[in-house]
């Protein structure tokens, strides 16, 4: 049997972590930003997330939509900061 | 970006009816709620390596699905079922 | 960071890699030392300088983890330039590496080799040239794939998320066939000295045929390809992009002998490869993007004409052909094939020494 030595084709990997922003100790009372990307279905599912977290965040809700081939405008991110806390739905 | 919590539900879901989507959407959203309030690092630490191993999964058993239970819509597969004319 | 090494089964070598996930399906050459070494040779830069991050996977991409994948594909060592030229041009962030990778579309990253070194090498831009049979097309394009799949991750099913895939994910490699164009070639219109070479990289479906084979005026031609581009099930129908139309020669020749030259085209598809609004609304990605098509009726399939690609590939025969991209998420990019402090080479001979 011939041995051979060869080099492994696979790289490493390297990901850059990034903090996640702070979260309101709980749901109750906070804003809630639902962003859709338009994608088929994506809009269906933050409803139904939505419809299961109603009995919690009982803030106004904001709802926004992105085009799901970009990132979300500047004025889109605007509104989405004025929340305690973004859902977004990417859907295939 | 590791500790971005991304909760994954079965795929596919653009081709699944409104029951089905509503059924999914039920299934995460004990976890949605976990990933948008309390600790922060906590939440991080918690999907930091969630998704690393398939990043590593190698493809001796063959080109698989990301989960197991993904799956046609039933209401559509039982449709489908009669094979149309 | 040196690149680990196994010993292995020289008989049972693909076995091994495939068992890894480290394969592309097919037989590999076994990448050894002194193989990778020899691409190297056509390489300037330290064999672990890092060039960046391939995603999804984040896969540390340095000339000699592409060169352990280009020996592997069965590049001859002076391919390598066009590879890690091709590389470094899919991971500029307007390519969307991230996106063309994982995708449920079919789109593959696409190379055409402009310039003298497509010569050099015997990258084919004649007959059959997105097809087999010529080693620089296939192991060029194949050490691509490769690399998307050994540093990208890319593996269908779980971060390639390809509904069916297509056969150009395995090689996907053509030069222009600048000397029977009538028209500047593609590197040339793009910005580049017409004395330099260059790759530049769409992420496409595979080649549809345009076949015009009775037409012997511009028009004919252009009726066909009209014909043809209307197709309501490509990205672009929804979601703009830069489509390519790789003319064959005898179609170009046509065209220029009426005086149709590149930008008139452009102006041709943008005005006339339109899908009526009440057709285009009934399937495809209606609705998705309303924020691209406000209130077009018809529809056309790019956002603008110069947002179309043509170039000239091919043989002689009335075959032309067009290649439907994964849509405006993703731009064309062309990278110079430089030595390391970016002087455009001129002949990949003098890398070697």
């Amino acid at each position: 049997m011939a041995i051979v030595e060869v080099l492994v084709p696979v790289a490493a990997t390297r990901t850059t972590a990034h903090p996640l922003a702070a979260r309101p100790a709980r749901l109750a009372g906070a804003r809630i930003g639902w962003l859709d990307n338009l994608k088929a279905n994506a809009g269906a599912l933050l409803d139904g997330i939505a419809a299961q977290l109603a009995a919690d965040a009982v803030a106004p809700a904001l709802r926004m939509t992105k085009n799901a081939t970009a990132a979300a405008p500047e004025a889109v991110m605007a509104h989405l900061r004025t929340c305690d806390a973004v859902v977004l739905a990417i859907a295939d | 970006m590791p500790g971005l919590p991304l909760i994954p539900i079965p795929h596919p879901l653009a081709g699944n009816g409104p029951a089905l989507v509503a059924d999914k959407a039920a299934a995460i959203a004990g976890e949605v709620v976990a990933a948008l309030c309390g600790d922060a690092a906590t939440i991080a630490a918690t999907h930091a390596a969630r998704f690393t191993h398939l990043t590593e999964r190698r493809l001796s058993g063959g080109a698989v699905c990301i989960d197991a239970v993904c799956a046609i819509d039933p209401a559509v597969a039982q449709r489908a079922g009669g094979g149309g004319r | 960071m040196s690149t680990a090494t196994i010993k292995v089964d020289a008989d049972a070598l693909d076995d091994a890699f495939e068992a890894r996930g480290w394969s592309d399906g097919l037989p590999v050459v076994a990448p050894t030392r002194a193989r990778v070494d020899a691409m190297l040779r056509y390489c300037d830069r330290p064999a672990d300088a890092e060039l960046g991050v391939m995603p999804p996977r984040q896969g540390v991409v340095t000339p000699e983890i592409l060169a352990v994948n280009a020996v592997m594909a069965g590049c001859r060592p002076e391919y390598f330039p066009v590879v890690l030229a091709a590389v470094e041009a899919m991971l500029e962030p307007a390519f969307n590496l991230f996106a063309v990778q994982a995708t449920t579309h079919p789109c593959a990253p696409c190379l055409i080799v402009n310039g003298p070194i497509a010569a050099e090498l015997g990258i084919n831009g004649r007959y059959g040239a997105f097809g087999p049979g010529v080693r620089a097309n296939a192991t060029i394009g194949r050490a691509i794939r490769l690399i998307l799949l050994n540093v990208g991750g890319a593996a269908p099913g779980i971060l390639d998320r390809s509904t069916q895939g297509q056969p150009a994910k395995y090689a996907y490699c053509v030069a222009e066939n600048e000397a029977e164009s009538p028209w500047e070639p593609l590197h040339v219109e793009r910005g580049f000295a017409p004395g330099s070479s260059t790759v530049t990289l769409t992420a496409a479906e595979g080649p549809h045929n345009l076949n015009d084979h009775v037409s012997t005026g511009a028009a004919g031609i252009l009726a066909t390809l009209a014909g043809a581009m209307t197709d309501m099930g490509c990205n672009n129908a929804y979601l703009y992009g830069q489509p390519t139309i790789a003319f064959g020669p005898e179609h170009a020749a046509i065209l220029a002998a009426d005086g149709w030259g590149k930008d008139a085209i452009r102006e041709y598809v943008f005005e006339q490869v339109r899908l009526p609004r009440a057709l285009w609304a009934q399937g495809g990605m209606a609705g998705m993007f309303e924020d691209l098509f406000p209130a077009a009726d018809p529809v056309p399939i790019i956002k603008t004409p110069a947002d179309l690609v043509i170039v000239v590939v091919g043989g002689f025969g009335r075959h032309s052909c067009w290649l439907p991209t994964f849509g405006d998420t993703t731009r064309v990019v062309t990278r110079a094939i430089t030595r390391a402090d970016g002087t455009p080479l001129a002949r990949v001979a003098d890398l070697a020494g």
